[in-house]
């Protein structure tokens, strides 16, 4: 600390271009900027020349207790729940107390969500056993220019304090608590890998969230599996815990309007992720590579091979190799279904109602007086899709029955509450049965590379824009409607995707492999190396990132307007 | 033009305001037949005049003084016109786009902005005829001076006596080029009254005649077509598909043809006449199902000749349904279509953000109550359990909240006289309940109800005729919440953007489900109607119908750019007529005013 002031206080007064020298150092001899504040070391590193005020404040942080292997995640979680309100509730009071906006420090640290992701926000040393915190801490300046070195130190010794203090005395109830949850639901997953279930719904989950909000709703139904799908799982701390385990294939969920079915759907498909404890969803558990899928009337197409669903489209368009810059409802549905096999979901989350009804249905009546039909109907293909290629289809499905007679499972939601229907349908033979000879194996595209941009400028234009009801991506004349990427749910995680997609599309050797291989490797340089981000977009570095699957990445690239695709591209192959 | 040239040049290069221009100041000196006095008389007229030609110049707004506003008017005995309609006008302004065209291709240069380059802004129409405020005919006065030397104007003896004259009037905007005056006045005060005048002496009027006669015809079977049982009508030969993403006809698509069983004959024109009651028109995917209901949509508004679909009418008061996922309802009886629902009072309901089944159930509330005759509805973009629900469904969820539209579309018909015409692909269940079935194959329609009907009715055709219901609507608006003004800020806020939101007071209004809103100048227009109802409110309770069916008078006698305040910067200039449909729909999705039930 007194490094740290004698550093800084000279400063006072003086144009806000010094500031660097809190972290350069400008002998060969001079040693590492690293501060110490009792147990705490912090550094400093800058965002940008021109913001020079606007510094990352690293914290490194001893903790009593060592995370185990693959834990670290959970306690970086917990960490930063306990310290974001902490250090939020500072900045807070930083707001209120200095009526001088010019004089006024302000900091920011990641908040974390009911998600248990990777943030890099905080990170886990495992050599130093220390977790770094990532503050963004803007050096008080008077007249936007000069620094206020006496409010900087005060700033960053309160801040440092408080960590301290919750450092000190962890709420270690709390953290057995998410531990031992954390600890089930990786149990879980791997339960149901091992007995093919797709999506587990323990009993007593609240699945409704509170109007407009991630809470748990408050006076909701408990979740209550019917018992002929009840299974149990006995954790090995001896414990057991019951719910609902919906089998991988075909499975329908049926019922009246608000019964209460898109709020199961809904709840399955954030099962991808961990929730903490009190959330509600903790043991709802899916797939992890769960894909919703919906109509996206207008999303462009480029170069997909849409033979899967379609005999023939009128004009020249190639149906193996085909693309449009406006799809229609159908053609998105049918497309947005391929990109997920390809991009190797494994299990489809389709609602009706956000379903284009021509893609999803066409029953006998239909059949018969429409007799020269392009479109493929799902029906015909969901079964294949998972003898095939071993994707689960979970279906909301209210007013048509024509999915009754292929599903292995069919769920009746009544007042909020699951019945398990399938042996009642067989016996009233309520499924429609046809005779129709099964339509040929289709071929479902396996491999997507990215043509990468033909200029080396840099780009010269970012946004991302995100209001009430819809979300854009923006990058010079790309541009991706992500409204409907539900699986990309907060803010933080849109930025990780930004980030991706930037790197993704200037990388002058993006078709060197595979997509999905692609994105994961960029995925993991983020949290991986967290002090390198290239970046050019506006506070790149300032921004907090949270984990995205690669899968969502994948399918961000598939709307992406603007960007094209190779089927084979060798390797080395000049564009 | 004398005036406007002499006031250009005494203006610094740099002016950015164009201060004198807007005023118009002209001098009469003492002692003439104006002014008797012995002191010179200053008057104000921004109406500058090339021949008999006027030039009537005003500000667009207060951040875009570099963009004036003109009106130009053209005498219409010059143009030797003889007709005053809509069609008329329509016809006047496509004539005199190209000259305005050939004007910017002259002075474009890709490698300079728009406003350091100049640029003539007028508005291109598309394939509808509407009421505009781009053209228009009007009486105005005819020139009572002449120029002095500077701006003294020299005024006719004859001045109270000379009688207004019928004109011509184009509204449009040029974008003066920054910090080059020179060029400013070559654009003003010699290219454009050149082209007006080129304009003037090439125009033919026996062009016009065409398009009155069309206008006539148009107006003939839209009278024919509401006393008669038919709700639209396509007259045989009609290019419906559209040349890929424009407003184009597409060039050598199939002619529509109607079937021989309702080809009927129209004050001299042969066609489909589609028959009120529920109409289905199905198909396999690209047969042409929604070009033909685009086409039926299109024929609310009129079209010009070479359209391909000048004589495809519809009922003008159709309006397209679909599912609006995430629209605002506020008190709406919706009872029709949702039984009951947790929580809330189905015929009083009110939510933020609506589901897909019962944000369509309040559009179709809401435009049977606004008087619409004619639902166009396509399933593609509809809610399934909203449209659908069949035998077996129905049979295994007992519990069921959605009374599907299949069981109300004959209702609909027999009880409010409102018939649907239904494009469905994938589901049969509508067959049964269709007084007609159109099957598409190959872009060609043919009628197959009666195979339709043995098909519906094999299975047992729709079961559980549901019991009669109430469509009306019992609901008043409140005045609070219903203003231009955000809350607590003493300054009007309205802002149209092109993706399809109206932005008014703290109100964020989505129309991107609003199909019938068909130009960006309707969407301007309504911006403008909302304000104009707002701000002109003095009542606490507001009888909407009433008020709406005074602004539009207001428009009849006024004309639409009555509604028009500078005081918006982020607005178009240019304004089309919509429908009253429109700014009902559009005051429906406003999510602050209050609606109160009766």
């Amino acid at each position: 600390m007194q490094r740290f002031k004698s550093i800084l206080i000279p400063m006072q007064g003086k144009s806000k271009s010094n500031l660097h020298r809190l972290y350069n150092t400008q002998d060969i001899d001079e040693e590492e900027k690293v501060y110490h504040y009792e147990d705490l070391l912090f550094y400093f590193s800058g965002t940008s020349l021109r913001t020079s005020e606007k510094l990352l404040l690293y914290v490194e942080t001893p903790f009593p207790r060592d995370p185990a292997d693959g834990e670290a995640v959970l306690y970086e979680n917990f960490l930063l729940g306990e310290l974001s309100p902490v250090i939020g509730q500072l900045g807070h009071e930083y707001e209120n107390n200095n009526k001088n906006v010019r004089k006024k420090a302000q900091f920011a640290m990641q908040e974390a969500g009911v998600r248990i992701l990777r943030r890099n926000g905080i990170r886990y040393d495992a050599e130093k056993r220390v977790f770094v915190l990532r503050i963004n801490f803007d050096v008080p300046l008077v007249n936007a220019l000069s620094v206020n070195a006496k409010a900087a130190v005060r700033a960053v010794k309160d801040i440092l304090r408080h960590i301290q203090n919750t450092i000190r005395t962890p709420d270690m109830q709390k953290l057995d608590r998410y531990l031992v949850t954390f600890r089930r639901q990786q149990e879980i997953r791997a339960y149901m890998k091992k007995n093919h279930f797709c999506a587990f719904i323990a009993d007593g989950s609240i699945l409704p969230r509170e109007n407009g909000t991630e809470a748990p709703m408050k006076s909701a139904v408990p979740f209550q599996s019917p018992e002929d799908m009840r299974v149990t799982v006995s954790f090995s701390d001896g414990s057991e815990l019951s719910g609902m385990a919906v089998r991988e294939g075909v499975t329908v969920i049926t019922g009246g309007g608000y019964s209460g079915k898109s709020t199961l759907l809904d709840a399955i498909e954030m099962g991808i992720y961990d929730h903490i404890p009190g959330d509600g969803r903790e043991f709802v558990i899916t797939d992890d590579s769960a894909l919703k899928i919906y109509a996206e009337d207008g999303r462009p197409v480029s170069e997909l091979d849409i033979s899967p669903f379609f005999r023939f489209l009128p004009g020249e368009n190639e149906i193996s190799c085909f693309s449009t810059p406006h799809a229609s409802g159908s053609v998105s549905q049918a497309a947005n279904i391929i990109e997920a096999v390809c991009g190797g979901a494994g299990l489809l989350l389709i609602d009706e109602d956000k379903s284009a009804t021509n893609f999803m249905i066409r029953d006998r009546n239909m059949r018969k007086i429409v007799k020269n039909e392009p479109i493929i109907p799902f029906t015909d293909r969901v079964r294949e899709l998972y003898r095939e290629k071993g994707v689960s289809t979970i279906l909301v499905i209210g007013g048509s029955s024509e999915y009754l007679s292929c599903a292995d499972t069919v769920l009746l939601m009544d007042q909020y509450t699951a019945k398990n229907i399938t042996r009642k349908i067989g016996e009233l033979q309520l499924a429609p049965t046809d005779n129709r000879a099964p339509e040929p194996v289709a071929h479902w595209q396996e491999s997507r590379r990215v043509l990468p941009r033909k200029t080396n400028q840099a780009f010269l234009y970012f946004r991302s824009v995100e209001t009430e009801n819809e979300k854009r991506i923006v990058l010079d004349e790309y541009s991706a409607d992500i409204t409907l990427l539900t699986a990309v749910a907060s803010g933080n995680q849109l930025c990780t995707l930004m980030y991706a997609m930037e790197q993704l599309l200037t990388d002058k050797h993006a078709d060197s492999e595979e997509l999905l291989r692609k994105v994961t490797d960029i995925l993991h340089g983020i949290f991986d190396a967290p002090t390198k981000i290239n970046s050019l977009l506006p506070d790149a570095a300032q921004r907090f990132y949270e984990e995205i699957r690669p899968l969502d990445a994948f399918f961000c690239t598939g709307r992406m307007r603007g960007l094209h695709f190779t089927h084979t591209c060798a390797q080395g192959e000049s564009i | 033009m004398k005036r406007l040239k002499y006031f250009l040049l005494q203006m610094d290069n740099n002016t950015t305001t164009y201060q004198t221009m807007y005023e118009g100041e002209a001098i009469l000196p003492p002692g003439t037949i104006g002014n008797p006095t012995d002191f010179a008389i200053t008057e104000y007229d921004a109406v500058y005049w090339s021949g008999d030609i006027s030039f009537e110049i005003s500000a667009t707004n207060k951040l875009k003084k570099d963009v004036p506003t003109l009106v130009v008017r053209i005498p219409a005995d010059r143009l030797k016109i003889t007709y005053f309609e809509a069609a008329a006008a329509d016809v006047c302004l496509r004539a005199f786009v190209p000259y305005i065209d050939a004007l910017n291709g002259a002075l474009y240069n890709r490698s300079r902005p728009d406003d350091e380059n100049g640029k003539y802004i007028l508005y291109h129409p598309g394939g509808e005829i509407l009421r505009r405020n781009t053209v228009f005919f009007s009486f105005f006065k005819q020139k009572d001076y002449e120029n002095g030397r500077e701006n003294v104007i020299y005024v006719q003896e004859d001045r109270a006596a000379l009688p207004m004259r019928r004109c011509l009037c184009f509204r449009m905007q040029v974008q003066l080029p920054k910090r080059k005056i020179r060029k400013t006045i070559q654009m003003l005060c010699r290219d454009l009254p050149d082209a007006v005048e080129r304009f003037a002496s090439e125009f033919d009027a026996s062009a016009l005649e065409k398009a009155v006669k069309l206008g006539e015809k148009q107006a003939a079977i839209r009278k024919w077509l509401k006393d008669s049982d038919y709700c639209a009508f396509l007259a045989n030969g009609s290019i419906l598909p559209r040349s890929k993403g424009t407003d184009l006809p597409m060039e050598n698509a199939v002619l529509f043809q109607s079937t021989p069983e309702d080809e009927i004959e129209v004050c001299g024109v042969r066609g489909m006449g589609v028959r009120k009651g529920v109409t289905v028109i199905t198909g396999g995917g690209y047969s042409g199902k929604s070009t033909l209901l685009d086409a039926i949509s299109a024929g609310i508004y009129d079209h010009v000749l070479g359209d391909g679909r000048e004589l495809c009418i519809t009922d003008p008061s159709a309006v397209t349904i679909s599912a609006e996922e995430g629209r605002s309802i506020m008190h709406c009886n919706i009872s029709p279509f949702i039984q009951w629902l947790p929580g809330g009072d189905p015929k009083d309901f009110s939510t933020e953000r609506a589901s897909g089944s019962t944000s369509q159930a309040a559009n179709i509330m809401e435009a049977v109550s606004v008087g619409a005759r004619l639902m166009l509805i396509d399933e593609d973009r509809s809610a399934t359990n909203f449209m659908i629900r069949d035998r077996r469904m129905k049979k295994l969820v007992e519990k069921e909240p959605i009374m599907p539209f299949t069981d109300r579309v004959n209702e609909l018909f027999i009880k409010n006289g409102v018939s649907t015409i239904l494009v469905i692909g994938g589901s049969g269940e509508y067959l049964s309940v269709a007084d007609r079935v159109y099957l598409m194959t190959d872009f060609q329609i043919h009628d197959v109800t009666e195979k339709a009907k043995e098909i519906g009715f094999a299975d047992g055709g729709v079961t559980g005729a549901a019991a009669p219901a109430e469509w009306e609507q019992h609901r008043i608006l409140h005045s609070d919440g219903f203003s231009s003004y955000p809350a607590g800020s003493g300054s009007e806020r309205l802002l149209v953007s092109d993706m399809g939101f109206i932005c008014i007071g703290d109100e964020k209004i989505d129309v991107r489900g609003l199909h019938n809103i068909i130009t960006k100048g309707q969407l301007d227009a309504l911006g403008y109607l909302l304000r104009q109802l707002e701000v002109s409110n003095r009542e606490s309770v507001i009888d909407l119908k009433q008020r709406i069916d005074e602004l539009y008078e207001k428009l009849e006698r006024e004309g639409l750019d009555c509604v028009f305040s500078g005081f918006f910067t982020e607005t178009g200039r240019f304004l089309d007529m919509p429908r009253k449909q429109e700014l009902f729909a559009v005051i429906d999705r406003m999510r602050r005013i209050h609606f109160e039930k009766e």
